[in-house]
């Protein structure tokens, strides 16, 4: 256990010490930040733009937004580039199993994205509280965010499965969020198509991660919103014991080799 | 397969496999490699280019899977607990390059032995000759023989029992491969800790290593002891004033001498067989009858049969129209 705590305690350390790393961190949260700003200002009314929404649903649609890109990028940082640099050799080098490597950079994943809806959902409490904006809705709001963590993850187990299938930081990133933007330009198409045609195309879009995303934001035909939190924890272990099964497989190759 | 010495796993064993093969799609990096190391040894692994060194050590540290065979590490069955009491340093060393000497060795320190004592560190980067400046530089700034120092030093972090290095002086410059040789020396004499180091250097092997197994084709071709003392000797051609009296008085003082041709200028040359740098005990010998050297020049060397580069090259043969279809 100790040698688990170490392992993710050091998985942190190299990670801060990234400047890319830092970058990326700060660019998310400035994507994070902005929208709220500008829902400052409307709420001020120094933007002649009226505020239809709190603080908390701002804070919600920047999570659903930006949560599984970062979260696809985090994993290309935190796995994708050890195996890719042949860091996990280094790792287990002295012992620790493949699945103690990968569940420690599997927990700083969560921690990191779990941190980012912290702060992010305590950034619109504050100025809830602060310019006393209201609380209508905050339960719907929270419950969103919630299921936005539970997307984050899915994308990040998907993201996961594409960094132990390749072992390269390019793959992940440019496989991770090329699928994230396809799924968003042909999911409503998809819906249009099957409307059109009279296809029942909704039923097998519905079972996408994009599908399962609207689902967990309670717009999907099929099922009610309760039932996509055990589809989308199911989908994450499947996604990770994939990434598991794969980690066991290969051989532990430095770069170049 | 040659062994030199069949009695000599007599005591506990810090490596042993058994019919360790090793495939990467046709081609056979590892073909049954069958090796007993007993503790306290040091064994240099010799091969050319391909011969499955690297297959061999990186199946030791599992950073590879045998496709089948057996092996154990410090007699420990289970091999992640053995790993624990292993170093190694296989191929390059793989750190992270935006850390400092410093913090990969204090991250590696902690993540390997749950301890985070930075004092501990420095005495290491310092045995391996890393001074405190070079443990501030960043390791991606770092020259290749500095990168391999460190890589040393992570081997070393824990107090290993068995030490697994690929070309540990692979990179350093000849001072930097003499301080190598002499850490690694004298970590084997430490507390009976067991090192394998593989190396294209038979020299190396001979002024490092107690024993050798050479490795070809994917198979071990030959094991055994590495002589203890130089096995060289030198011949040496003399001209003096009266070789008649010199052969005669040289060959009754046991040394190797005979009359060679010599050339027209010089008809009465003698060869003498010495160690070398003993030449001048021969020209001693002589001052007592009265003759005096006029000339003396070294001939080639020549190399018993049983010195490592004989046992060598038989084992391994004209390698050079063989290498393809082998892996590293």
């Amino acid at each position: 256990m100790s040698q688990f705590i170490s392992l993710v305690r050091w998985e942190y350390f190299r990670q801060a010490r990234k400047p890319s790393f830092l970058v990326l961190y700060g660019l998310a949260m400035l994507l994070a930040v902005l929208p709220l700003s500008f829902g400052v200002m409307q709420f001020l009314e120094v933007i002649p733009l009226p505020l239809t929404s709190g603080f908390l649903q701002l804070a919600s649609g920047v999570l659903w937004v930006v949560s599984p890109v970062l979260a696809v990028i985090t994993v290309a940082f935190v796995h994708a580039s050890d195996l890719q640099g042949g860091y996990c050799r280094t790792l287990t080098a002295k012992g620790a199993t493949r699945d103690t490597v990968l569940t420690s950079k599997a927990l700083l994943t969560i921690t990191l994205m779990l941190t980012f809806h912290l702060v992010v959902l305590a950034l619109a409490l504050v100025l809830t509280v602060a310019l006393s904006a209201g609380w209508d809705g905050i339960g719907t709001d929270l419950a969103s965010i919630g299921a936005s963590f539970l997307n984050t993850l899915l994308y990040g187990a998907f993201a996961m499965v594409l960094s132990y299938w390749r072992q390269s930081v390019a793959f992940t990133v440019g496989m991770g969020i090329t699928a994230i933007f396809l799924e968003a330009i042909a999911y409503p198409l998809a819906g249009i198509l099957g409307e059109l045609l009279g296809w029942p195309i909704s039923s097998i879009t519905s079972w996408t991660m994009w599908g399962i995303a609207q689902g967990l934001q309670g717009e999907s035909a099929l099922l009610d919103r309760a039932w996509f939190v055990p589809i989308a924890t199911g989908y994450t272990a499947a996604l990770v014991g994939l990434s598991v099964l794969a980690f066991r497989k290969f051989d532990l190759r430095a770069d170049g080799d | 397969m040659v062994n030199h010495d069949p009695g000599w796993a007599a005591v506990p064993l810090a490596v042993s496999t058994r019919d360790l093969t090793r495939k990467f799609g046709s081609l056979t990096g590892l073909d049954k490699v069958s090796l007993e190391v007993p503790q306290g040894t040091i064994l240099g692994l010799l091969g050319p280019n391909g011969s499955g060194k690297t297959t061999l050590l990186s199946i030791l540290t599992g950073f590879i899977a045998p496709t089948s065979g057996y092996f154990r590490l410090l007699d420990e069955p289970d091999h992640h607990r053995a790993l624990a009491r292993t170093g190694s340093l296989i191929s390059r060393p793989v750190l992270w390059p935006h850390l400092t000497c410093h913090d990969n060795l204090r991250c590696l320190q902690e993540m390997y032995c749950g301890e985070s004592n930075a004092q501990q560190i420095e005495p290491l980067l310092a045995q391996v000759g890393l001074d405190s400046a070079a443990a501030r530089r960043k390791f991606g700034q770092c020259s290749t023989g500095m990168k391999q120092r460190l890589g040393i030093a992570s081997a070393l972090l824990g107090n290993p029992d068995l030490l697994l290095l690929d070309e540990p002086t692979s990179g350093l410059d000849p001072k930097g491969m003499v301080e190598i040789r002499e850490l690694i020396k004298s970590l084997g004499k430490e507390s009976s800790r067991t090192i394998i180091m593989s190396s294209h250097l038979l020299h190396e092997v001979e002024l490092t290593c107690d024993r050798y197994a050479i490795i070809y084709r994917g198979k071990i071709v030959d094991q055994g002891p590495v002589k203890a003392s130089p096995s060289e000797s030198t011949k040496t051609s003399i001209r003096t004033t009266d070789d008649a009296r010199a052969l005669e008085h040289l060959a009754g003082k046991g040394w190797q001498v005979k009359t060679s041709n010599g050339t027209s200028a010089s008809p009465h040359l003698l060869e003498v067989s010495t160690n070398p740098g003993m030449e001048w005990e021969v020209a001693r010998d002589l001052s007592e009858i009265g003759v005096y050297p006029l000339e003396m020049l070294p001939l080639a060397k020549e190399n018993p049969a049983d010195s490592l580069e004989n046992i060598y090259l038989a084992a391994v043969g004209d390698t050079a129209s063989q290498r393809s279809g082998e892996v590293e």
